[in-house]
């Protein structure tokens, strides 16, 4: 099964259980879970199903392509289920069965593994699945997101869709999977891979990340007071791309990397506060109407 | 007349946490049997069983009904039955009233605490076992505590991991009841392979039974033993052992009902990594099982523990080799990365720049530190022969750098162990390479400490500095927090102080960690913070003898000396311990109270007449007789704590009695001639500093 032939059931099988399949959000980012559709989606009771594909941008695990089981940029395939189904287990082992991996023929186990996104202010409980001892994916039910507990809670799958490929087409390298019966992933990936890796560790530009990120913030602060949450958001995500590119430069002391990390959470949490304020009043404004 | 059956609860959950499956079981059973006893139900053969996706609770047998008893309630004095006029009175009517009853029933009875009392009978009546079942199993539940607890729908309920099934059963009858949003029926969770099916149990009794024919082991004692087994015939046939920590097998008991082991292989080059690499990698990375020859050196072969059954061995066992050889590749990758430059290098270029604490600077300063006081430990600790000054220094040198080698940060609980393989490969001198490796020992409560002197040197000044710099900028442990581990720290000392043997004023050590930086500063801190350093190895130092069966009040006497000298202290203690058991001992001990309490009485008096000389009047017999004696006893008693003969120091001190007794016998010491009475209690504070030097005999309880 090549690569997208993977992308493709799992949006079949994804969309005949009640997802939008959506697409990428249009910003770098380090994880599906900043898809608005994802932080917007997991907040207020407003039931939610949403399935795609994410690029993510880790610049710190980038390894200028040299290391075969690494990348400075992959692919998650991200689902939200709010609420989450009775057995959404059995629902990933379904998933997986599309795939034509039959649970029952394999070692599946799920585990304990919370996860938390220090810039989002967010965190969950749940667990790493592996089949036979590789790690394919991520599943939480999210408890909090941008400082706020979620009610109800949402139930997130990440698939890590280099992974199961590597798996599924027993491969020991990632760039010699088969992307389309005709490219590799080398092919369309490993150059890229190459440059960025030399523009995170050595040729971005520190002060004009640095400006980027207070910029974002300043931005994200003006936009908040019109009332604009949706767009604020995005400065949210610019700065903590900024924030990762900086990490990799590795020029950060402790202090200044925890102060980072703080200016961002504190944006998003302010995000949500006018986000569902206006949700509130809506909601208030249709019941008077009723 | 009812019959107990057997009764059942069964929770089945999304896969817990092993460490919360392991609470769960261990509470289960205990608030069971505080309801059950609140509740007046007899049952016996109460057991806790599950896996990570279920907890049960099975009973043998469970009364039917609860037993009705009588019950007798107290109420106001016996005397306040009626008033003046022969009516009953308010309270009794009100204390009545409260149980029900009419004035007239109540009776006249001895109250518990012994006192004639008004007192209502009442009789509670039984009840049936299911309707009371039904009431406190959702308090049964309610009750389990977990370090993290979760919501998982709009229900509100909390749980470790989320509730997908209740079965409740009292023989074959349902209990009902409702628990985060479901309903109790008979319903059990079977196996899961990626279906949740469950099946109908018609009697509790046969639970254990139905579940083991659909290949669930729900005992986790019985489970053990069925992994052991299936560990152990995989690899019966190359003659070797299933090897791996408790906690990995402890960890695997909650990871598969039915546990079904599959051998792997990976290339024999493999076997050239540090063992403890491989190790980590298999088992902490992996959750697999290092195998071991009968000579206990690993071979290039592992096990994987899978729920069920064998179908598809061959895909598992191709899975998990597919994912150890790409592990080990990375670590052979950064094996030979790092041993590219020397530690020493390492270690100069990159543990400045490393942080250590913001206040405390980076991990190189630390390392100055510490090999400074591993060096003045080796010109000042005692009782130690020909330590090789130089190996402690190197070791103190080397030990930190291997936190900037890129397989450490990968793997950092392999401190210490990686640094002594990399130092190895420069070609550092064996003792050096040990001490690395040995630097962060002991690693837990009973495990072994370094085995040279060298190596106990310089892991001693780690910890001292720790635990020293800490305190000085806020690092205190607290009941909640110990980011720095500094609890452990101490506790690893003082076990190096004591079982290692090295003699070292740990009030001189301390000090100078705060003075390894000069000036006023260094001063400050030390002023302020040794105090505090002495008296928290002291919390540790009570623990660890109190552990080892000591008597608090004999740990106690000996801390005016065991705080800054804990061996010396050890040997006071010890010989304390054995003097106890000398028949004068404890009247010695009174004598020596009541001495104390002399002086402490004749306090603000104390010296204002110490300096009118003049008069000296003649001494009775028995003042002079054991004035005598504590010249005697001064004389007897320096060269043996010199020598740190303590028992016999000890024995002296108790051969003091005779005329310690006589004295109080015939002597008032609170006599009405002022210089009487301060040369008298002079002698007595002579007394009890000659003592003092020995042990504080006053924290000695005595029985009388």
């Amino acid at each position: 099964m090549n690569f997208q032939e993977i992308v493709l059931k799992l949006q079949s099988f994804w969309a005949r259980h009640g997802c939008a399949l959506l697409q990428p959000y249009d910003m770098e980012k380090g994880a599906g879970t900043f898809n608005p559709a994802t932080f917007f989606g997991a907040l207020g009771p407003k039931p939610m199903r949403a399935a795609y594909v994410e690029p993510c941008r880790r610049p710190a695990d980038g390894r200028y392509g040299d290391n075969p089981n690494r990348l400075g940029k992959y692919y998650q395939f991200q689902v939200l289920l709010k609420p989450p189904p009775p057995d959404p287990l059995g629902l990933y082992a379904q998933s997986l069965k599309a795939l034509g991996l039959h649970p029952a023929k394999h070692d599946l186990r799920f585990l304990e593994d919370d996860w938390q996104s220090p810039t989002l202010g967010a965190s969950g409980l749940g667990w790493e699945a592996r089949l036979d001892g590789l790690e394919i994916s991520q599943l939480t039910y999210f408890q909090q997101m941008a400082s706020v507990p979620v009610d109800p809670p949402s139930f997130e799958i990440t698939y890590g869709l280099e992974r199961m490929a590597m798996y599924l087409q027993k491969k020991e390298s990632v760039f010699d999977l088969d992307y389309d019966g005709t490219r590799s992933y080398g092919e369309l990936h490993l150059e890229s891979e190459r440059q960025f890796s030399r523009y995170h560790f050595e040729e971005a530009g520190v002060e004009r990340l640095l400006a980027r990120f207070e910029d974002s913030e300043a931005e994200g602060l003006a936009l908040l007071q019109k009332s604009l949450p949706l767009p604020a958001y995005d400065c949210v995500v610019r700065m903590s791309h900024a924030f990762n590119v900086l990490e990799a430069r590795g020029t950060l002391s402790v202090t200044q990397r925890a102060q980072a990390i703080a200016r961002v959470r504190n944006l998003a949490r302010k995000v949500v506060e006018v986000y569902l304020k206006a949700g509130d009043e809506a909601r208030a404004e249709a019941a008077i109407k009723a | 007349m009812s019959l107990p059956k057997p009764f059942l609860l069964e929770i089945a959950l999304e896969p817990l946490p092993p460490s919360a499956a392991q609470t769960a079981l261990a509470q289960l059973p205990r608030i069971a049997a505080d309801l059950f006893k609140r509740e007046r139900l007899e049952h016996s053969g109460l057991a806790a069983l599950g896996t990570h996706r279920r907890l049960a609770l099975f009973a043998e047998s469970l009364s039917e009904r609860s037993e009705t008893v009588e019950k007798w309630e107290f109420g106001p004095p016996a005397s306040r039955l009626k008033d003046d006029t022969g009516a009953y009175s308010a309270a009794a009517a009100g204390f009545a009233a409260k149980w029900g009853l009419k004035p007239e029933l109540l009776e006249i009875r001895t109250s518990p605490k012994g006192e004639e009392a008004l007192a209502a009978r009442r009789i509670l009546e039984g009840e049936s076992a299911l309707k009371i079942l039904a009431r406190i199993l959702p308090e049964l539940l309610g009750a389990l505590r977990f370090d993290k607890s979760m919501r998982w729908d709009g229900s509100g309920a909390r749980f470790s991991r989320p509730v997908r099934g209740l079965a409740a059963l009292h023989g074959k009858a349902v209990i009902p009841f409702s628990f985060a949003g479901l309903r109790s029926g008979r319903k059990i969770a079977g196996p899961w392979r990626g279906v949740a099916k469950t099946f109908s149990l018609a009697d509790a009794a046969s639970y254990r039974q139905a579940l083991k024919t659909r290949l669930v082991i729900a005992d986790p004692a019985e489970r053990r033993e069925a992994l052991l087994q299936s560990l152990r015939m995989k690899v019966v046939l190359l003659g070797a052992e299933p090897a791996g920590a408790n906690a990995l097998l402890e960890e695997t008991l909650y990871m598969a009902e039915h546990p079904s082991a599959v051998l792997g292989c990976f290339k024999e080059s493999y076997l050239t990594l540090p063992e403890e690499l491989l190790v980590v990698v298999i088992e902490t990375q992996m959750k697999c099982f290092p195998v071991r020859d009968a000579k206990g050196a690993l071979l290039p072969q592992f096990l994987a523990v899978r729920d069920g059954s064998s179908e598809g061995d061959k895909a598992v066992r191709e899975g998990f080799e597919h994912v150890l050889e790409a592990r080990l590749k990375d670590a052979v990758f950064f094996f030979e990365r790092d041993k590219k430059t020397t530690l020493e290098s390492k270690g100069a270029a990159f543990l400045p720049g490393l942080a250590y604490h913001k206040d405390l600077g980076s991990v190189a300063a630390k390392r100055d530190r510490v090999e400074r006081l591993a060096l003045w430990l080796c010109r000042n600790a005692s009782d130690l022969t020909r330590v090789d000054e130089e190996a402690v220094r190197k070791i103190a040198r080397l030990a930190y750098a291997d936190l900037v080698t890129e397989l450490v940060r990968e793997f950092p609980e392999l401190q210490g162990c990686m640094g002594a393989a990399y130092a190895r490969h420069d070609g550092e001198p064996e003792s050096v390479c040990r001490g690395i490796a040995e630097f962060y020992w002991p690693l837990g409560a009973g495990s072994p400490l370094p085995s040279t002197t060298e190596s106990a040197l310089a892991s001693l000044a780690d910890k001292i500095e720790s635990v020293a710099s800490g305190f000085s900028v806020a690092l205190n442990p607290t009941a909640s927090a110990d980011p720095f581990g500094l609890r452990r720290k101490a506790i690893g000392a003082l076990r190096i102080i004591l079982e290692k043997g090295v003699d070292v004023d740990l009030r001189e050590a301390v000090r100078g960690v705060y003075f390894s930086e000069e000036g006023a500063r260094a001063e400050s801190r030390a002023e302020r913070f040794t105090m505090a350093v002495l008296e928290f190895f002291w919390g540790r130092l009570e623990g660890l003898w109190q552990d080892r069966g000591y008597p608090i009040d004999e740990i106690r006497a000996v801390k005016p000396h065991a705080l800054t000298k804990p061996l010396a202290g050890l040997r006071r203690l010890e010989a304390l311990h054995e003097a106890r058991k000398l028949p004068d001992f404890e009247a010695i001990a009174v004598s020596f109270k009541r001495a104390a309490n002399i002086i402490r009485q004749s306090g603000a008096a104390n010296g204002s007449a110490a300096s009118q000389g003049g008069e000296n009047p003649a001494m009775e017999k028995a003042e002079e007789l054991l004035s005598r004696e504590l010249v005697l006893l001064g004389s007897d008693l320096a060269p043996r704590i010199e020598k740190g003969r303590f028992g016999e120091a000890f024995s002296r001190l108790v051969a003091v009695r005779p005329l310690l007794d006589r004295f109080f016998a015939e002597v008032l010491v609170m006599a009405e001639n002022p210089s009487l009475r301060e040369r008298r209690l002079a002698l007595l504070r002579r007394l009890i500093d000659l003592f003092n030097s020995v042990a504080d005999i006053a924290e000695i309880q005595v029985s009388k």
